[in-house]
């Protein structure tokens, strides 16, 4: 284990390499139409691994400042989120027509890295680290619950973009793309659906109540409650080519702003 | 093939479906927007889409999973129609599950609203307040002590040390965030704690000529209510209670303008009640301290039963409706 103070000062300079790492990954993932194109994905495969490993790292250092799972504030939901994005895209990658949203992984992760270094140096005050409140501190369901749902909120990321690119293209790539985004979506639902179920159980024993209507519990349910029907509209034919992209392209637009625009009290991300 | 799965005209049970699950997005939207205060028609909202649901559930179950080669309950005429689910048997089972999870978790939401007693008690430390409004039973909140990060002020738990009479039996018992007291079908949360100056204390300390000390309590004369200087408190005077000591000859009376926490109050010379000579006795200032008022919730609930159970069938749901779809590669055979 490092001490908090060294864990915390080596954080800026691993968040310059891993924005180093994540846009040349991106670079490699774009190859121009030449022969050695295979090759030169593969080495920004090399670079995705290894970007996520090293960012693997820099949650761990961040464990080490905070004594805690990096799971709360914008910071850490950030370098969390953008370490799942790629995560889940190399884990799922071997699916068929997935490997292209690399792109889309490598680009979410790049951004929210370089988020973070704005925040380091303009607003400094949401990066030190704090104590967690004594609720969550108290908490056994806390990681277990916030944990799964950044998850399934990069899960839901990669599903977007595969639904989005299937609005366009040719007309042989379009089910394949809706395809993949039904592929993210499947256990980004299952993820979803536990972060839910382990929220109501970590709220019943803080409360007694299984169910609080707050502003980001409420709005879930309306991203769960369209996600579902996603799912659903997928088996059918008539809806699957019109309706399913167009669901969860406004899932995706519900998490943004359940994101940035429903925090209170515990759920506050901000 | 395909041609007989085109079909014209919309499909009721779909529609059954949409409409539930149309309703419950929209309950999540009216729940965001009263989220901060609990929307009290909520849960008979929620009936809507739990019978449409229901009737989509008992419909599908009624269809059968080979539906589409005419193996169904109904006629085969309906072969041609594409309700919502997913392909496959355990696609079928999934999707069932999962409804029925849904339809469960609704009826456990309907239940508690029924069913539920909760109570919600503000106590000072000292106090005792009755519970769930049987005069018989009742809490009484002994001492509430915070616990600290290492090295720092920020508080990690709160604990209250608590006796409850319930069902005439008297119990001790230490209750923290997150670690609630069970007696008999009822639980006891310890939710919030807050400091109030309607509650605040004045420390002293009595050092007697032989060396030990006797604390002392005095709630305050008069107290400033500046939002600038919160921890500043003023008062005027105090008489130390004449069953302990009293001076001779008569009650000191100590103004104080300013003190800090720690400092010496008064060294005089004083008689014990039961002396007759004249001893040293010292009196320090020892600071301020707030009777800390803590907020309980007393419940009475059995829904998260439901709800769990209904969680899990729709949990199982999905992952055999994952299984399912995996098993046609997410919808491959449509490329």
């Amino acid at each position: 284990m490092f001490d908090p103070l060294t864990a915390f000062t080596l954080e800026r300079p691993l968040l310059i390499i891993l924005s180093t790492l994540y846009g040349l990954t991106l670079v490699f993932y774009c190859p121009p139409k030449v022969k050695t194109k295979r090759a030169i994905k593969i080495t920004g495969l090399a670079l995705h691994i290894m970007a996520v490993l090293i960012h693997s790292f820099l949650l761990f250092l961040r464990f080490s400042s905070t004594g805690h799972a990096p799971l709360t504030g914008l910071y850490e939901t950030l370098l969390s989120i953008s370490w799942s994005t790629s995560f889940v895209f190399l884990v799922l990658s071997w699916k068929r027509g997935a490997f292209g949203y690399g792109r889309a992984a490598a680009s979410v992760s790049w951004a929210i890295i370089l988020a973070c270094i704005i925040l380091h140096v303009f607003a400094y005050e949401k990066v030190v680290p704090r104590y967690l409140p004594p609720i969550l501190h108290t908490s056994p369901w806390f990681e277990l619950h916030t944990a799964p749902a950044l998850l399934a909120y990069a899960l839901f990321t990669l599903a977007f973009f595969a639904a989005l690119t299937s609005l366009g293209g040719k007309d042989e790539v379009r089910p394949v793309r809706r395809s993949v985004a039904s592929f993210y979506l499947w256990p980004g639902m299952i993820l979803f659906t536990a972060s839910l179920g382990l929220g109501g159980a970590a709220s019943r024993l803080a409360w007694g109540a299984w169910w609080i209507w707050n502003p980001k519990s409420a709005f879930s349910l309306v991203i769960w409650g369209l996600f579902f029907l996603a799912l659903l509209l997928r088996g059918e034919k008539r809806w699957e080519r019109s309706a399913f992209p167009w669901l969860v392209i406004a899932g995706f637009a519900a998490i943004i702003f359940t994101y940035f625009f429903t925090n209170k009290g515990l759920h506050n991300f901000l | 093939m395909t041609k007989s799965r085109e079909r014209k005209g919309p499909s009721i049970l779909g529609i059954f479906v949409l409409l539930s699950l149309l309703s419950l997005i929209l309950i999540g939207l009216a729940g965001f927007i009263k989220s901060f205060a609990r929307p009290p028609l909520i849960y008979v909202i929620l009936g809507m889409p739990g019978v449409l649901l229901l009737a989509f559930f008992i419909i599908r179950l009624i269809r059968g999973p080979l539906r589409d080669q005419g193996c169904g309950v109904i006629d085969a005429g309906i072969k041609k129609q594409h309700a919502l689910r997913w392909q496959g048997l355990l696609g079928y089972i999934g999707g069932g599950l999962a409804l029925l999870g849904l339809l469960v978790i609704l009826t456990g939401a309907g239940w508690g609203e029924i069913f539920r007693k909760k109570q919600t008690l503000t106590v000072t430390e000292g106090e005792t307040r009755q519970l769930l409004s049987n005069p018989d039973d009742s809490l009484h909140l002994y001492k509430f002590c915070p616990t600290f990060y290492h090295q720092s002020r920020s508080a990690n738990d709160y604990k209250a040390l608590v006796i409850t009479l319930l069902d005439s039996v008297f119990t001790w018992d230490t209750v923290s965030l997150n670690s609630p007291i069970k007696i008999g079908n009822r639980r006891i949360y310890l939710t919030d704690c807050a400091m109030s100056k309607d509650s605040l204390y004045l420390l002293f300390r009595l050092v007697l000529p032989w060396g030990d000390t006797i604390p002392y309590e005095f709630p305050p004369e008069g107290v400033i209510d500046d939002p600038r200087f919160p921890l500043i408190v003023s008062f005027e005077k105090f008489h130390i209670d004449r069953t302990q000591l009293w001076p001779e000859p008569e009650v000191p009376e100590v103004s104080i303008n300013l003190m800090l926490p720690g400092e010496l109050l008064l060294s005089e010379r004083l008689r014990a009640p039961d002396s007759v000579s004249m001893e040293d006795y010292t009196l320090f200032f020892d600071g301020i301290r707030m009777r800390p008022t803590v907020t309980f919730i007393c419940l009475k609930d059995d829904s998260w039963m439901i709800a769990a159970a209904g969680g899990a069938l729709l949990i199982i749901g999905l992952i055999l409706g994952l299984i399912s779809q995996a098993g046609i590669g997410f919808g491959r055979e449509d490329v």
